[in-house]
C-alpha cells in the first residue's frame, strides 16, 4: 500500500534530485521533529507497513501519521529536503531492496545454471569458514559467494565488509577461491544496503551447494584501515 | 557481545541457508522466555548480540530459527 501525495509536494520534489533510481528519501520537518518517508516517482509515498523493518522500529507511529497527513495536504511552507543515498544509509534508513530499484538481491532472482568453468570468491573473517568443507572442497546449500570479477575488486578485508554489507565489522580477510567442477544452480543479484554498509557488490547463492572439488584454494588479503 | 554457540546449534545452522555472505539472521529463544529477533550468527557459530540484551551464555539458548527474508 502506498498513497498519493499532494501535487504541490510532487512539484517540489521534481525540482530535487533523486536518492536512487525512481525514488527519493525525503526528510520532512514537522513540529515534533524530522521524519523520513520514501516517495516513488515523486508521486506516491510508501506507507509505514511497507517500509523496512529498521525504518519502522525507529519511528514513532504518531509522528509517521502526521507526516502522511502533511504529504497529502498542500505543502505550503513545510520544510523538507531530499537525502542522498549515502546519508540515508548512514542514518540507517536504507536497508532493503525497496531502496535499490533495479538491483534486486539474489534471494529474489530466478535460479539459473552457473557458467561452465565459472569461478567465484567468498570472503570471511573466519579462516575455518563453516560453509565450506575444507577436506573435500564442497560448499553447503544456501551459501553466498560473489563473482570472481567482483571479488577481485576487493583489496582489503574492510572493503569486503563494505561491498558485501557484512554485519561482522571484523575485516573479512580470508578469501576462498571457488570453481565448481560442474555447473550448479545459482541465483544472482546485488548486495543490498544493510548493516550500515552500502553493499552493491555482486552476490550469488549456491542454491544446492557445490560439489567436492569446488574450493581451489584460500589466501589472505590485508585487513585495511 | 558475542556468544559461541553449542554444537547442536552450529549443526542446525549449517543445514540452513545463509542470509548473506558468512552470516544468518536468526530469532533466538532464551530460557528466561525472551525472544531476540533479528540477531546475527557469524560463520554458523558466533551469535552477535546488542549490548543492551544483557548477559547471555550459550546454555541460555533454547531455540534458534532463521528469520524470514525481509521484503
Amino acid at each position: 500500500m502506498s498513497y498519493e501525495i499532494d501535487k504541490t509536494w510532487s512539484a517540489a520534489l521534481l525540482d530535487q534530485p533523486e536518492t536512487g533510481m525512481g525514488y527519493q528519501i525525503v526528510e520532512v520537518q514537522i513540529p515534533q521533529g524530522a521524519e523520513h518517508v520514501v516517495v516513488l516517482n515523486a508521486q506516491r509515498a510508501m506507507e509505514v507497513q511497507e517500509s523496512p523493518r529498521r525504518f519502522r522500529e525507529g519511528a514513532n507511529q504518531a509522528r509517521k501519521m502526521r507526516v502522511d497527513l502533511a504529504l497529502k495536504s498542500k505543502r505550503e511552507d513545510t520544510p523538507f529536503r531530499v537525502l542522498e543515498l549515502r546519508e540515508a544509509v548512514t542514518k540507517g534508513l536504507v536497508e532493503t531492496r525497496a531502496y535499490a530499484a533495479g538491483k534486486e538481491p539474489a534471494s529474489e532472482a530466478t535460479p539459473v545454471q552457473s557458467g561452465a568453468g565459472e569461478e567465484f570468491l567468498r570472503f570471511s573473517a573466519f579462516k575455518d569458514d563453516a560453509r565450506i568443507d575444507h577436506a573435500d572442497g564442497s560448499v553447503l546449500p544456501g551459501t553466498y559467494v560473489t563473482t570472481q570479477t567482483d571479488g577481485l575488486r576487493v583489496k582489503t578485508g574492510k572493503e569486503a565488509v563494505e561491498r558485501y554489507a557484512l554485519p561482522n565489522p571484523d575485516p573479512a580477510v580470508h578469501r576462498f577461491w571457488l570453481k565448481p567442477p560442474r555447473q550448479v544452480q545459482v541465483r544472482r543479484g546485488t548486495v543490498q544496503p544493510a548493516n550500515g554498509h552500502q553493499g552493491s557488490g555482486d552476490e550469488v547463492i549456491f542454491d544446492n551447494g557445490a560439489p567436492a572439488g569446488t574450493k581451489q584454494k584460500q589466501d589472505e588479503i590485508p585487513p585495511g584501515e | 557481545m558475542r556468544v559461541t554457540l553449542d554444537s547442536q546449534w552450529m549443526d542446525k545452522l549449517r543445514r540452513l541457508p545463509e542470509s548473506g555472505m558468512g552470516y544468518q539472521r536468526v530469532r533466538v529463544k532464551l530460557r528466561d522466555g525472551r525472544v531476540l529477533d533479528d540477531a546475527v550468527v557469524l560463520n554458523a557459530q558466533v551469535l552477535q548480540l546488542a549490548d543492551d540484551v544483557g548477559a547471555v551464555v550459550a546454555q541460555d539458548i533454547v531455540d534458534l530459527e532463521l528469520e524470514p527474508v525481509k521484503r
